[in-house]
């Protein structure tokens, strides 16, 4: 009796064992994707695309860093008393003391872009024929977002394209594969445009539909991006050229009156040819570009008044500014109120088409075409202020007036400082409150260093001269 | 049988079976006989007074009860004939008593123990088991239930502190706020060094990061507060790997072992009558530490304003207009007062234990409600437990523990977000008005610190957190023998959190957004079901074996919700249905294991001990080819007193020796961290996006460590001195590392099996009974742990905030900028270029981060403490101290301002101690807008401060009221308790502005000090 007792007690323990023994280890997540599983459909694309434009929106990219600091080391930026983010490079010190690490940051995330449009270009799926268009069209945006992301780590870890006569100073890596141990040196700066171009260009033959208007990648932003590039490069032909693709494709026209000041609030106006996109989920708070420059935000950076001068008062471009009776001293009088919105669903220009008709005002004055040159300032100028003369400057005259205009019209979308330096010139700073009034052309520290963390991981990688 | 994995079927098998196996064994109900009845009283034969919870237990039977507050026992349903009664309790011998009873009739035996220091009959509880204190190879700390009644704290992690060996400190003094816990040192580099907790066989669901709250800042919060520590029997940290490794890939960090009472599964079945219990305590409490760091008032604040600006080129009179312009309305508010309270804490807990024919149970209920020293902070738990055995035959019993909590918290993020309370206190100026004309909190300063209000955002942005918690365990057990036992456990915790965090839309973060809110749930569900089989048996009355073989699986499922909104209609709204959702996430992640495991223990003539043990886990952690790992340990102990060679001595009355050497691991390494994944949390214009999270790495796996221990217990004096002497040495290897990589690659770093550490120390307890009378008892308690730990193995050293890891180091050895002061010429600051110290220099860019010497690490720790009693009246206290530690102050760089953050304040200190003039020997620059010269990185020396500190934590006074007047008051028992939490606190540095206890890494971060509470407490016996 007792021992089928125990041979029943034993017959059900392996039961109850064999049931638990069954406990299943191999578990799949599920907030994520195993890399084997992904780009398989074409819904995998679409996603991946979409986190690519996400990681452009990130702060330490367009989303803020890269417009502020290229413009915080220009000529149009004071810092308010509460300044302190990007202190070392308002004032070229030369070295990473803040703590903040945005070089580090916009490094960071500029080559995660890179990469993750590297495996999205490199995967190999296996797609049915009614979506190829569309996976076409995909593959043509990251293309040229990968020629955009390359160009923005080249203009602002490298100098410009000019500073040696080949362009044959140290660039960035080209990274074109996912290699989580790779070590890359940096290309030379002719290296890196030539990648650009290759990147831009393959994109432009790719791209025929515009998914989502201004607000993502586009066959006439690529081609306007290029325009900027070859402005760069000081190709003057190819930069007309892709200019006046850009205009005559008839998709852009320069908006007026308060269209004009409600460009970069609205979002998606008729000038706007690739901008970043801000909704109510994307908040940064304070933390947003134009969170630095409002006082219901930080208001760190103030405009300098030397720009406000330039500015007719009844200028269009004078109700981007507004006055705030705070400020006195040396902080008066002004604040920027491009991106008024205290819940940051502003939209950041990328390019938009009066820059390329600046471009192309530029390259038509560089290569000896005044007249055409004077009708492109002309459109930008008067549209700002009707009344304002038409101009009738030539050669290096008419030069300045463009480099004015520009100045004026990209203001705070991270210009100046490119452009000064692309056309050798010194850094002025008029109404300053910073340590520096002045920097002479060539600067080795109007470029951002090579972050500590890349030189610490990396053997081939070269600091910047200076740093 | 993997079709069958995917239903839900194995959970419910497993307890079918469960209850197969009872049904088939209810045949053994044996006819009812007529039993007869014990009763007795237990009393101590030292003091003269009654034993209350001694084990009272008819030998051979399962018949056994405890006494209750006079010592009374009583038993019930003992079968007719003579028995062996068998009497013990902690601190004194078990004593036999021989008895007959007669059926129906009830017999009395009165029992009278002798004090025995060594407790060697103390029953442990071990990893799957118990063990008498005599026989146990590898180290352990005990900790008695006593000690977590009587003091008013709020968690029973909060009565580790102290133990040698184990390194507690809250990492916060909000109320319900978490501790670091770390037994015998840093184990790990990146993964998990908190121990694994387990209560009553079920390991708990401990994960902070689960539950911290998502926005600014990170107040840290404590998932084991759920439990309430007068629900505790027994606390037991394993610490080495005799004792861990039974618990495998989850035991390189030290277990605890929670057991409640009455809940020591498969115990025997006790019956007693019915013991109620009310205990009582009411408490008032202020902060700790006395000298926190207090703010300017407004006349210093302007003049530093002033010099400030002056000093900066800028003339008086502009610096005037400036100052009107910035404050308009200018008051002279004492923030660090206005944000500070008395706190009252309550707490109320009813018991009921007891048992009758067969069965027994302990039932309690209780409420802790404890207000914080800050203003709004608060912590409230409601608690219940029921646990139940019953005898369902002479062979099959069945044990059922249930407990419900619900708790409720309240307080502002600490940390250096700006609404942070303590860093606003000094941050924020004092002329900021508390009002406007309305009458509401003043927030036109929007350009500084986010227009937030110190004492405002107290009050209009709550941030609650509500947990509601049930962990359920069934045990069956049957003895086929009365060697061999077999038990079937199925436990599971279930455990919900709700966070909920708001900003109001006038000031504060919520202003830009019209206002805010955050709220998240996660719900975790564990469930685990263990069964093994035991088998005692002692052979010719010298060798003892005690074996245990076991399987065990269990699962962990997560699931986290998060809507975020803002832009509320009406100030008065503060949920989702008034605002616009701005974003909705749900995520889930699930982890499983599943283990064999088995443990033998032998001892010959209570002389000569073994012990090995060994288990073997699978898990869902690792990648394929890594999915199993073998872990084990043996263990050896001698009592050399027995041996002939120490026979004739007279100076040790006891002598033990105990080594064991293991290998355990560390599974805290992320749910899928070896897989490369594509994650989904990323959106653009509305639209779902995704992008690489994870690196693939298969060979990824759990870390191993390999711990030596040895020790020696010992008694002197006629067992009046007693106490241990240890040395550990654990040797961790594979430590996962986030070992960084070139960022040109996309990803900052991979996740690597990479690195070595080790920790080694020594241990060293002494109690001494110095008197020892009938009326009047005084004994001393002191322990200190020393720690030593080495990172033994690492390619590259990194920099992590104030520390940099790098081979031969100590993990937590600071790297930091060297200050030299400031020069007394200029008021600017002066930096050591490098660590020679030799030369200066006031530019930062010229000076190099060092190593100066200093760690996190204490090198010393322990406790210390006096009891005594004179006649009904005891007295205990404890003081706990730690030292050759330094903390860092992480927000100095920016309350102990220059000039700097202005408009932002600075600190008295630093105002009290700036440069003035050529010739001033200051400790900080010259005042300047703007700052000085990169006075203030984020990473200098000279915001790191001496650590030492020794804290009298508890003290508690307690009378017992005389059996006559208890009696006359209705009552069986009264006793009232006096104590004081952290009644003093001596810290070496008088420039320590901020509790001494701090996280494990030394760094402060403005969190909420700890408070000093008095409370005033009555148990009731009824």
């Amino acid at each position: 009796m007792k021992y089928l007792k125990i041979a029943k007690i034993a017959a059900i323990l392996p039961m109850a064992t064999a049931v638990f023994a069954c406990n299943e280890l191999a578990l799949e997540p599920y907030a994520s994707v195993s890399n084997d599983a992904y780009f398989q459909t074409i819904g995998d694309f679409r996603a991946a695309i979409v986190g690519v434009y996400d990681q452009m929106q990130l702060q330490d990219w367009y989303g803020r860093s890269i417009h502020l600091m290229s413009d915080i080391m220009g000529e149009d930026v004071k810092q308010s008393g509460s300044a302190n983010r990007y202190q070392e490079f308002a004032d070229f010190e030369g070295q990473v003391v803040t703590g903040h690490q945005f070089e580090r940051e916009l490094w960071a995330e500029g080559y995660e872009g890179i990469n993750m449009l590297n495996m999205l270009i490199n995967a190999e799926p296996d797609l049915p024929a009614g979506v190829q268009d569309e996976y076409t069209q995909i593959m043509g945006e990251a293309y040229a977002l990968r020629g955009l992301a390359f160009f923005d780590m080249v203009k602002m870890y490298a100098q410009h394209y000019t500073f040696t006569a080949a362009a044959s100073h140290p660039g960035v890596p080209i990274v074109l594969l996912s290699d989580v141990e790779a070590l890359p040196a940096r290309n030379t700066v002719a290296e890196v445009y030539s990648q650009i171009i290759s990147d831009f260009n393959m994109g432009i033959g790719m791209m025929s539909e515009t998914r989502d208007g201004p607000f993502m990648m586009s066959r006439e932003a690529a081609q306007a991006l290029l325009s900027r590039v070859y402005l760069y490069m000081e190709d003057w032909g190819n930069a007309e050229a892709m200019a006046t693709t850009v205009i005559n494709s008839g998709k852009y026209s320069l908006v007026t009156g308060q269209a004009y000041l409600d460009q970069f609030v609205s979002g998606g106006s008729n000038e706007a040819i690739f901008e970043i996109q801000n909704t109510d989920t994307d908040n940064f708070g304070s933390d947003a570009l134009g969170g630095m420059y409002r006082a219901s935000g930080y208001g760190d950076y103030l405009p300098a008044r030397d720009l406000l001068n330039l500015i007719d008062p009844a200028d269009l471009r004078m109700q981007m500014f507004v006055v705030d009776p705070l400020l006195t001293g040396i902080y008066a009088s002004h604040r920027v109120n491009k991106w008024p919105t205290r819940s940051n669903t502003d939209n950041i220009p990328v390019i938009r088409l009066s820059e390329v008709y600046l471009n192309r005002a530029e390259a038509r004055a560089r290569s000896g075409d005044d007249p055409g040159a004077q009708a492109d300032l002309n459109l930008i100028r008067q549209r700002g202020l009707a009344s304002a003369p038409a101009v009738t400057a030539t050669g290096q005259a008419l030069l300045d007036e463009i480099a004015l205009e520009r100045r004026v019209e990209l203001s705070y979308e991270g210009h100046r400082i490119h452009d000064l330096m692309r056309n050798k010139m010194d850094i002025n700073r008029v109404d300053v409150t910073g340590d520096v009034a002045f920097m002479a052309y060539p600067c080795n520290f109007c470029i951002l260093p090579i972050p500590q963390a890349e030189t610490d991981t990396n053997p081939n990688i070269t600091q910047n001269a200076g740093y | 049988m993997v079709s069958l994995c995917k239903m839900r079927l194995p959970r419910l098998l497993g307890l079918a079976a469960l209850f197969v196996l009872g049904g088939i064994l209810a045949e053994d109900v044996s006819a009812q006989e007529s039993f007869g009845r014990v009763v007795g009283r237990v009393t101590a034969s030292d003091t003269g007074q009654p034993l209350s919870s001694a084990n009272v237990l008819i030998a051979g039977t399962g018949i056994g009860g405890l006494t209750n507050q006079n010592g009374m026992f009583l038993l019930l349903r003992v079968p007719p004939g003579s028995h062996t009664l068998e009497v013990s309790s902690i601190g004194y011998s078990t004593a036999r008593a021989d008895f007959t009873v007669l059926a129906g009739e009830q017999s009395q035996v009165n029992v009278t123990l002798d004090v025995d220091p060594l407790s060697l009959d103390e029953i442990i509880v071990t990893g799957y088991g118990t063990a008498r204190k005599e026989e146990l190879t590898g180290s352990m700390v005990s900790i008695p239930s006593v000690q977590l009644e009587l003091p008013t704290t709020t968690t029973f992690q909060d009565v580790m502190q102290g133990s040698p060996g184990v390194l507690v400190t809250s990492l916060d003094g909000a109320p319900g706020a978490g501790f670091d816990i770390r037994v015998r040192g840093q184990g790990s580099i990146t993964a998990g060094s908190e121990p694994l907790y387990v209560i009553d066989g079920v390991p708990l669901f401990n994960d902070g990061e689960a539950g911290t709250q998502v926005s600014n800042g990170g107040r840290t919060v404590n998932t084991l507060a759920s439990l309430n520590p007068n629900d505790i029997e027994s606390l037991v940290v394993l610490k080495d790997a005799a004792s861990t490794a039974i618990y495998g890939s989850r035991g390189a960090n030290g277990v605890v072992l929670i057991t409640t009472k009455g809940g020591v599964a498969g115990s025997q079945i006790w019956a007693s009558e019915p013991k109620l219990e009310l205990r009582t305590q009411i408490g008032v409490s202020d902060f700790a530490h006395q000298n926190l760091l207090e703010g300017l008032n407004a006349a210093e604040y302007r003049d530093y304003y002033l010099t400030a600006r002056v000093n900066d080129g800028m003339s008086l009179a502009n610096a005037e207009t400036q100052l009107a312009n910035q404050w308009p309305l200018q008051e002279d508010n004492n923030w660090l007062d206005l944000i500070s309270r008395k706190g009252v804490t309550q707490q109320f807990d009813l018991s009921a234990t007891g048992g009758g024919d067969g069965y027994t149970y302990y039932v309690s209920g209780g409420l802790f409600d404890q207000e914080g020293n800050v203003d709004q902070q608060y912590f409230t738990r409601y608690s219940s437990r029921i646990n139940l055995t019953a005898q369902l035959t002479d062979r099959f019993r069945i044990a059922n523990n249930l407990s419900l909590s619900r708790t409720e918290q309240n307080g502002i993020n600490d940390g250096s977000a700006w609404e942070a309370p303590f860093y606003m206190a000094v941050f924020m100026p004092p002329v900021l008005p508390m009002y406007d004309e309305d009458g509401y909190w003043y927030h036109r300063h929007t350009n500084v610190m986010g227009a937030n209000h110190p004492v405002g955002g107290l009050y209009e942005n709550p941030q609650n957190r509500e947990t509601s918690r049930v962990i359920e365990n069934l045990t069956g057990t049957y003895d086929l023998n009365d060697q061999f036992t077999l038990q079937t456990a199925w436990s599971f915790d279930l455990y919900n959190i709700h966070d909920y965090v708001f900003k109001n839309m006038f000031f504060g973060d919520g202003r830009n957004s019209g206002g805010f809110f955050d709220d998240s749930r996660v719900d975790n569900l564990n469930w685990q079901g263990t069964h093994t089989l035991s088998y005692d048996n002692l052979f010719s009355g010298s060798h003892s074996v005690n074996t245990v073989v076991g399987y065990e699986a269990s699962k962990n499922d997560r699931e986290r919700t998060n809507v975020w909104g803002e832009g509320f209609a009406h100030p008065n709204l503060k949920l989702g249905t008034s605002a616009a959702i701005t974003e909705g996430t749900s995520t889930k992640d699930q982890y499983a294991f599943e283990s064999y495991f088995a443990r033998v223990s032998y001892d010959l003539d209570r002389t000569y001990f073994l012990s090995a043990s060994f288990r073997t886990d699978g898990s869902s952690r690792f990648g394929p080819d890594k999915r199993w790992g073998k872990f084990w340990s043996v263990g050896l102990g001698v009592t050399l007193t027995n041996m002939e060679f120490l026979e004739d001595q007279g100076f040790f009355d006891y002598l033990k020796l105990r080594s064991s050497y293991g290998e355990v691991g560390n599974a805290e390494i992320g749910n899928y961290a070896w897989r490369g994944l594509y994650g989904f949390t990323r959106a653009y214009d509305g639209l779902p996006g995704s992008g690489p999270s994870g690196v693939a790495n298969n060979e990824l796996t759990w870390e191993s460590q390999g711990a030596f221990n040895v020790g020696l217990d010992y008694a002197i004096l006629d067992s009046r001195v007693t106490g241990t002497v240890e040395y550990y040495k654990k040797s961790s290897t594979d430590l996962l590392l986030d070992v960084p990589v070139s960022l040109t690659t996309g990803f900052r770093s991979t996740l690597q099996n990479f690195g070595d550490m080790e920790n080694s120390g020594v241990e060293f307890t002494v109690h001494a009974d110095m008197v020892r009378s009938q009326d009047f008892d005084l004994g001393l308690d002191f322990n200190i742990t020393t720690q030593t730990n080495q990172i033994t193995r690492l390619t590259e050293p990194f920099l992590d905030d104030t520390k940099r890891r790098e081979e031969g180091r100590d993990f937590q050895e600071y790297y930091l900028y060297g200050w030299a002061g400031v020069n007394p010429d200029d008021g600017l600051p002066l930096w050591y270029t490098d660590s020679t110290k030799t030369a200066t220099t006031s530019n930062l860019s010229e000076a190099e981060r060092f190593y100066d010497g200093k760690t996190a690490t204490p090198k010393y720790l322990g406790s210390f403490g006096l009891s005594g009693r004179f006649k009904s009246l005891t007295v205990s206290t404890l003081a706990t101290y730690m030292f050759g530690h330094h903390l860092y102050e992480g927000a100095a760089r920016f309350y102990h301002g220059d000039g700097r953050y202005l408009p932002r304040s600075t600190s008295r200190w630093a105002y009290e101690n700036a440069w003035r003039q050529p010739g001033d020997q200051a400790l900080f620059p010259r005042f300047s807008w703007g700052g000085v010269n990169s006075s203030q990185p984020a990473t200098a020396d000279r915001w790191l401060l001496k650590g030492d500190y020794v804290r009298f934590k508890d003290i508690t006074l307690s009378y017992r009221f005389p059996e006559e007047l208890a009696n006359r008051l209705q009552f069986n028992s009264l006793q009232a308790h006096l104590n004081v939490t952290n009644a003093w606190t001596w810290v070496a540095d008088e420039n320590l502005h901020f509790d001494p206890e701090q996280t494990v890494s030394g760094v402060y971060n403005t969190g909420t000090p700890n408070s000093r509470t008095l409370s005033l407490g009555f148990t009731v016996g009824f």
